[in-house]
């Protein structure tokens, strides 16, 4: 009992809650092909990028910050990666090290302006959205370029039954639950609850926050790489629908946008309810509705509605039951 | 072993510390007293390093030492537990007690968790905190938050530690706990500074007292050598006299008159405990305390601003609940709040819109604005306030202080009020703009409007109250008619000493 009553309060409930209903739902509508294995990697490698991004916003929204400019930067590691390897002719590796590098490095732009300009992370990263976003239209204007095909099949497939995608998943995971055993894990989030106490407690308010965008960088890097392997190609538009996603998957996953609470579990469940909902109503439309003419044509706005209709219940869900948490606590 | 000497610290024109000095010896404890404002949570904050003075010397052990971070003062030896609690809502106790210095593994560096959870079990035991180390720190009740914040200083181990006023929320017994520790620690040498407005702790476990009026350091002395009407007289400069019953014939006949406001019993969460007072037609009622006793919660019970959990609310012969502040204005009560930041002004906006809001929000949503009315009306309040104003389209923020707490005057003047209610409202506000307040608030209650204030300025209130009641601890210490005599009573009362035997019978 004590042992679900401890669930229960912990930060990611939420989302773990959400993942388990969209599960349930999609065995329910899809049946047994739902846990095919081509099926299970084909959904966790398409949302693998979402996933990873929804960890690298955490990490800042555990520091009571914001950021708006994770798709741009997703998308400046691509156009980056696609144009040193198809067009200079680079080696995928090193061009896929030198876009983690720009990744960090938008980062710690972003962590510059934020930590030691005392610009707010909102305001700041909107603005260097534009400006990443800019710079990837100017590296790569249209959308082309290619991977290498063993880049691809390896992102795509599987070691040992499991979707390769998702050891990436793990390796980002443990770099953050490896550096929340150490003080700096512990100070993002004390900056993020309480700034004044964490100054008081000697702590650089400047030099975590700072950290803490870069990390986020880094992050985002990885994910621009995964959506490279994904897409196997470049896109100077690919990430921008991940910004907002990842936010969302962010409070569906019980991390309070105030800052100090919270935890990547819960996003990564979040990102992965999104990805089921996609998943969905897409095979809802494909095997129930095209059967309607009237329908099959405007397919994909419906799609969207509807997705997006299941989002907001989502969120809804997500933020009522962490209001009811706080109810509690007053109550005791 | 600390020595400060003229201490100099200004927000603005304001001169928060004016020459302060304070000396203390290892294996003291120092009391740090002064009414409001004095300049003690100043002190607390320059020497924990979140303040710079302006001027001044401290040394430690003889050394001068320049203080310019938390950082630096951690480690010349000082630790301070703050009023307002340093610690993060949404950590353990446990994390909250090591912030900042976490105790690490020898190999990997990594936080060494067991070592941390006894530290904190180490502390809790030690201060008796009713809470096991991993519970949350925002799930803990004001008390035992303070008892971390202390056990929080305690564990940097300091050479001086200063404790800000750390007991005005703690219970009796943890009182008494948390200064067996502080008795153990000072034979052990450590040099504390308790910043206190408790008389009976002051006795009980401070050696010497440094007292402090507006800034200025008053005298540092031994506590055996004093008695309480002498700190009451460092602080305020005045020796307390024996209460005289020489009440002026105006004030007492005003409670003879019809009683507006009945408020008996009223209790919110744990900030108001049972208080009952009754305010009379054209009367003024001052409301006297220390900050945080309760006034503030009080006054917003009243106006319907926050939902009272018992207790009943009589006014004008009909028991009342006001579910939101519409309700109270419909009846013709008006609040005004001395945090017009926050709960008073649209900076950004004109006068005329300042004032005229209160009109507006009585009205559909979608009524028209006579906007010549509103400039005539507008016009004519300015007049009748003197506020000095460029031009009654200029923004609020445009006015001094002062000016813009009489536009929260002019805009509640257009209702026709019955009962206004003022939360400080002379905060922050010059001389001569207080007085033209206090005219205001006088004229007022020639028309039978009735006023409850309640003022962190106790010499304001002596001067247009006719009757005063004391908060104290969410209770209603006191209650005086106003006379010459009454200052130091009011301090007296203020500070939590019992007056009973003073006290007006049947008041």
């Amino acid at each position: 009992m004590s042992q679900v009553r401890k669930f229960l309060s912990s930060a990611g409930t939420s989302g773990y809650l959400l993942l388990l209903g969209a599960i349930v739902i999609n065995v329910v509508v899809q049946g047994s092909s739902f846990f095919s294995t081509a099926n299970f990697t084909s959904i966790l490698s398409v949302n693998t990028p979402l996933i990873i991004a929804a960890i690298a916003q955490t990490i800042v929204v555990l520091n009571r910050g914001i950021d708006l400019s994770v798709g741009s930067n997703i998308t400046l590691v691509n156009t980056i990666v696609i144009m040193l390897s198809n067009k200079y002719g680079w080696s995928i590796e090193a061009a896929c090290a030198a876009g983690l590098i720009a990744g960090t490095f938008i980062g710690a732009i972003n962590g510059f302006i934020i930590a030691y300009f005392r610009i707010p992370s909102l305001l700041a990263t909107f603005a260097t959205m534009s400006v990443f976003g800019g710079l990837a239209l100017i590296v790569l204007p249209t959308p082309g370029g290619s991977v290498p095909s063993y880049m691809y099949l390896l992102y795509g497939g599987q070691t040992l039954g499991i979707p390769n995608s998702v050891f990436i998943v793990i390796v980002v995971a443990l770099i953050w639950l490896l550096l929340s055993k150490y003080p700096i894990g512990k100070h993002i989030r004390a900056v993020g609850g309480a700034e004044k106490s964490a100054y008081t407690a000697g702590i650089s308010i400047a030099k975590v926050r700072f950290i803490a965008f870069t990390l986020a960088g880094t992050i985002s890097g990885v994910a621009g790489l995964c959506i490279t392997a994904l897409t196997a190609s470049g896109d100077p538009k690919i990430g921008l629908s991940i910004t907002l996603n990842c936010i969302a998957a962010v409070i569906l996953g019980g991390t309070r946008l105030a800052g100090g609470w919270g935890g990547i579990g819960g996003s990564v469940a979040g990102a992965v309810f999104l990805g089921l909902v996609n998943n969905i109503v897409f095979f809802f439309f494909n095997n129930f509705l095209t059967h309607f003419s009237g329908i099959a044509s405007r397919a994909s706005f419906i799609q969207q509605l509807l997705t997006n209709t299941i989002i907001i219940l989502g969120l809804a869900s997500a933020v009522f039951t962490q209001r009811r948490k706080k109810r509690a606590k007053i109550a005791t | 072993m600390l020595q400060i000497k003229g201490l100099n610290k200004q927000f603005g024109n304001v001169k928060a510390l004016n020459n302060a000095y304070l000396n203390l010896r290892a294996g003291e404890i120092r009391g740090l007293l002064g009414s409001n404002g004095s300049g003690k949570s100043t002190m607390a904050k320059v020497l924990g390093g979140l303040m710079f003075k302006n001027a001044g010397d401290i040394s430690i052990n003889g050394e001068t030492v320049e203080i310019g971070s938390p950082l630096d003062s951690r480690e010349r030896g000082i630790a301070v537990a703050y009023q307002d609690l340093s610690l993060v809502p949404q950590f353990t106790i446990e994390d909250n007690l090591t912030l900042g210095r976490e105790p690490r593994t020898s190999g990997w560096k990594r936080i060494e968790r067991k070592q941390t959870r006894e530290e904190a079990t180490k502390w809790i035991e030690k201060l008796q905190i009713n809470a096991a180390p991993h519970t949350l720190v925002e799930s803990l009740d004001p008390s035992t938050a303070s008892l971390v914040e202390v056990a929080k200083a305690l564990s940097w181990n300091p050479k001086i530690l200063l404790l800000d006023e750390v007991t005005a929320c703690l219970h009796h017994d943890q009182v008494n706990r948390l200064f067996e520790v502080l008795r153990e620690l000072k034979e052990q040498g450590l040099a504390i500074i308790i910043i206190t407005h408790r008389f009976d702790e002051i006795f009980k476990i401070c050696d010497s007292a440094t007292i402090l009026r507006n800034g200025e350091t008053v005298t540092e002395i031994d506590i055996k050598d004093v008695v309480e009407t002498d700190l009451v007289y460092y602080m305020t400069g005045k020796r307390p006299e024996p209460f005289s019953r020489k009440s002026t014939e105006e004030h007492a006949k005003k409670t003879e008159r019809e009683v507006v406001l009945s408020v008996s019993d009223l209790y919110l969460r744990d900030k108001v405990k049972g208080v009952s007072i009754d305010v009379h037609q054209g009367e003024i009622l001052g409301i006297c305390g220390l900050q945080g006793q309760g006034q503030s919660d009080f006054l917003r019970a009243v106006y319907g601003s926050v939902a009272f959990d018992k207790g009943t609310i009589t006014y004008q012969g009909k028991s009342v609940a006001f579910r939101s502040p519409k309700d109270a204005i419909r009846q013709g009560i008006g609040f005004i709040s001395g945090d017009r930041h926050a709960e008073g002004i649209f900076p950004d906006r004109t006068i005329k819109e300042n004032i005229f809001i209160s009109k507006t929000s009585l009205r559909n949503l979608f009524s028209s604005v006579n906007t010549k009315k509103q400039a005539a009306t507008t016009e004519e309040v300015v007049q009748r306030l003197n506020v000095k104003i460029g031009s009654i389209d200029h923004s609020a923020s445009s006015l001094s202080g002062g000016n813009q707490q009489k536009l929260l005057f002019g805009r509640n003047f257009l209702f026709d009020l019955k009962l206004v209610l003022l939360d400080d409202p002379t905060k922050g506000v010059d001389i001569s703009s207080r007085r033209e307040i206090h005219q205001i608030l006088r004229d007022l209650t020639k028309t039978g409007t009735s006023v409850l204030i309640s003022s962190s300025d106790h010499e304001e209130l002596l001067e247009i109250s006719d009757r005063i009641v004391v908060f104290y601890e969410g209770r209603v210490n006191a209650e005086m008619t106003v006379d010459e005599h009454t200052e130091d009573l009011l301090i007296s009362a203020m500070l939590g000493v019992r007056v009973n035997d003073h006290q007006e019978a049947g008041a």
